[in-house]
């Protein structure tokens, strides 16, 4: 233990006159922003001495109260939450307190927040002191409608409890006349200390014999017992240095027998704060509930809550789709009268400059283009799901979800990432601590419908289905995130068996949006988007363009048709040819590729995918490509990432393996199943 | 500790309003609980973003929305442990 600190260090403060008697001492504790400092200011006025305590850099302020012919010395202790020494603060305080032993301890607790500082309180009362309780902040528990009852608080901790409102000087003197009638004994002073029940308190009495026998001043034997119990250092190394090494051998094995002992003591203060609690506040009625907790009992709702996730989320897609289905149509059509200007434009050059930059790249990079608002509306939905504070409600609930079946319960928030975008998804998983958890999300994570899919299926949904559009795209999405479920709960029961934990969870509050912040988040992703399409698909655009056309035959005698009729066998259980299965293999390198290359090798001189779309694709054959499409394996951009993360090639190999299986798998018994129900014309 | 052993039995992740309903106590002495028993070793914050030093050299973390998203915690050994025996 530190060297107790020596009255002369105290009076040298200034605060007290040499030749003086020693006055009375009065120690102020309370937990930090209690407004202890509230209280100690005007009680002491000029008379203030604001120094360090020895050897620490912690503040020790001492001044002199004088009133009703008394002069009472206040020392404005460290603001501390507990007495067990945790930091500096904590440790200087209750070293005071034992060693100095003040006259009197007045404990500032936090009216409005009451459960959390009478922690303080109930260490408090375990000390051989005489404490009043100052309580402080009535204002604002009032405010707040949390309404306490000082009279009630007073008669069920058996201490004086004062009530005050210190920033306005109120309570100060009824506090310091509380101070008086303890010392006078006028107090019937009565603590109530928590109860630790009785196979504690046997614990406690056998720790107590194997202390050492000889006084342990100024340290109370109990006391020390119950530190010893909840594993406090300090406390630890002053036993150790006062016992024989054979005695600090058995009482060493005595507490680590009981190791958790410190959980029942924990416990008990923890009963008592709450049948103080219980007693002497009355909680604020229903309607002062706040906003956030009469929303959250609905959002993470066992039951109600994935409702209300499935309902938002289907709205959203359905607004999406509604509201940018119109703009995407009239960009598909801008995008035709482009390529057909630019024909014209360039009818004198030689023909393959026209077709380059018609059918290559007006059609490929424009088409992909004509997604923008639709990704916008997403991104700017999602931002918006965000900024209000649904996203941790969402997440909470999709969590209880998945971990029925087995899932991670964590790895929810990177997979939800991966709604925008598989990348920053599997990035995500760095917050995972094990490296199965990492593992199992990051094979889950490609199978997650990102923007660029989303933007793909309400494409071609709406150019297949019309109407029926908006309920198509739901059925695949439902299908997608089902199988998501399965594979999840599979793979982490054969590939990774092990437990997944569970999480408490704080949901931050909900609030306004604020638009700035939206329009700016959308902003950013529309942004990748169209230099992603001024790139990268520009590119393969160009490079698919130019495999179509070369030798200079017809594209049916291209080398890309070559290449595409390789797959045409798989394609055709499909009912998929082999432009469309070009479409998907290009879709590896960004997922909107799908649809340009589709413009590429569909779209002839006249009309824009969506009216050729549907000449080519029956229902059957539609859903089985959009179901590929959604499943199929990871872009380069997330292989890349999955290949950094994992540290390995393995991993991404098995991603692509078993994302090409499952996805054609299904493709062809979706295809199949939905011939069956007569819509493979 | 009832708070570890509700943790130890969820089929799932609990909400702070909803642990607090269920051990009925308040938000606040909830919260003051779990930094108790992460302090002694029981709970450890799991981290729900880039607090975490693996986040450090992500190419992602300045658009990332995973920090803000919600803060975690989770049963430590010694708390899995805690909760499936007596503790005195």
């Amino acid at each position: 233990m530190r060297p107790r600190a020596s009255e002369e260090q105290l009076t040298s403060a200034g605060a007290q006159r040499e030749d003086a008697p020693r006055p009375v001492t009065v120690a102020l504790v309370g937990s930090p922003n209690v407004g202890k400092s509230s209280v100690f200011n005007p009680l002491t006025g000029l008379s203030q001495h604001v120094g360090n305590w020895p050897g620490k850099t912690v503040e020790h302020k001492i001044g002199l109260w004088r009133g009703r012919g008394r002069t009472m010395r206040i020392v404005d202790l460290p603001g501390t939450y507990s007495l067990t020494a945790n930091s500096v603060e904590e440790q200087v305080t209750r070293d005071y307190l034992l060693q100095e032993r003040p006259d009197v301890v007045v404990v500032i607790v936090n009216a409005a927040n009451l459960e959390r500082t009478l922690y303080l309180v109930a260490e408090a009362l375990e000390l051989p002191l005489p404490i009043v309780v100052g309580l402080n902040m009535m204002d604002v528990a009032e405010r707040e409608g949390v309404h306490v009852e000082p009279a009630v608080l007073e008669a069920a901790l058996g201490v004086p409890v004062v009530p005050m409102v210190a920033s306005r000087g109120e309570g100060l003197e009824e506090l310091m006349t509380a101070v008086e009638g303890v010392l006078d004994g006028a107090y019937p002073y009565n603590p109530r200390h928590p109860e630790f029940g009785p196979d504690l308190e046997v614990l406690v009495a056998e720790i107590d014999r194997h202390l050492p026998p000889d006084d342990l001043e100024p340290y109370p034997r109990r006391w020390l017992a119950l530190k010893l119990l909840e594993g406090d250092r300090e406390v630890a190394d002053l036993l150790r240095a006062r016992l024989d090494s054979f005695r600090w051998a058995a009482l060493d094995a005595l507490l680590r027998q009981h190791e958790d002992a410190v959980l029942a003591i924990a416990s008990a203060r923890y009963e008592w704060i709450g049948r103080m609690v219980r007693a002497a506040i009355r909680r604020p009625k229903a309607g002062a509930i706040s906003l956030t907790e009469r929303l959250d009992r609905w959002a993470t709702h066992p039951y109600v809550g994935p409702a209300i996730l499935a309902a938002l989320m289907g709205s959203i897609f359905w607004l999406v789709y509604r509201l940018s289905q119109p703009l995407v149509d009239l960009l598909d059509g801008g995008v035709g009268l482009a390529a057909d200007l630019v024909r014209t434009q360039l009818a004198g050059a030689p023909a393959w400059v026209g077709g380059l930059v018609a059918d290559g790249i007006l059609g490929g990079v424009g088409t992909v283009l004509t997604l923008l608002p639709l990704l916008a509306f997403f991104f700017a939905a999602l931002a918006f799901l965000e900024d209000v504070g649904y996203l941790a409600r969402g997440a909470f609930v999709a969590d209880r979800l998945m971990h029925r079946m087995g899932l991670h319960g964590k790895s929810f928030l990177p997979l939800f990432l991966g709604f925008g975008c598989n990348v920053p998804a599997v990035l995500g998983t760095r917050i995972l601590e094990s490296r199965r958890d990492r593992l199992l999300t990051t094979l889950l994570i490609p199978l997650v419908p990102c923007a660029g899919r989303m933007a793909v299926l309400v494409f071609i949904t709406g150019a297949l289905f019309g109407d029926r559009g908006p309920l198509v795209t739901l059925g695949v999405l439902a299908f997608a995130l089902g199988t998501v479920g399965l594979v999840g709960a599979l793979l982490s029961r054969v590939l990774f068996p092990g437990e997944s934990p569970s999480f408490i969870m704080e949901l931050p509050l909900y609030h306004l949006p604020n638009w700035r912040t939206i329009l700016l988040h959308t902003w950013r992703r529309v942004l990748d988007f169209v230099v992603r399409a001024g790139t990268v698909i520009l590119l393969l655009s160009t490079a698919i363009w130019t495999l179509a056309a070369v030798p200079g035959n017809g594209i049916e005698q291209s080398y890309l048709a070559s290449l595409g009729r390789l797959l045409a066998p798989l394609g055709g259980l499909m009912g998929l040819d082999w432009r469309m299965m070009v479409a998907l293999l290009a879709s590896v390198v960004a997922k909107e590729q799908a649809l340009a290359t589709m413009a590429i090798l569909i779209v002839g001189t006249e009309g824009s995918l969506a009216t050729i779309l549907p000449q080519l694709l029956s229902p059957a054959a539609g859903l089985a490509f959009l179901i590929v499409q959604m499943l199929f394996i990871p872009c380069v951009g997330t292989i890349t990432a999955i290949v950094q993360e994992t540290r390995s090639w393995r991993w991404a190999a098995v991603s692509l393996a078993y994302q090409a299986g499952l996805s054609f798998g299904l493709g062809i018994i979706v295809y199949q199943a939905a011939r069956l129900l007569g819509l493979g014309v | 500790m009832r708070l570890l052993r509700l943790i130890a039995d969820s089929n799932g992740s609990l909400a702070l309003p909803e642990l607090a309903r269920r051990l009925g106590v308040g938000e606040a002495m909830l919260e003051r609980m779990i930094e108790d028993l992460v302090r002694m070793g029981y709970l450890a914050p799991a981290g729900a973003g880039c607090e975490q030093g693996a986040c450090q050299h992500c190419p992602q973390r300045g658009g990332c929305s995973l920090p803000s998203a919600a803060r975690l915690w989770t049963l430590t050994p010694r708390g899995r442990k805690a909760a499936q025996t007596p503790v005195v």
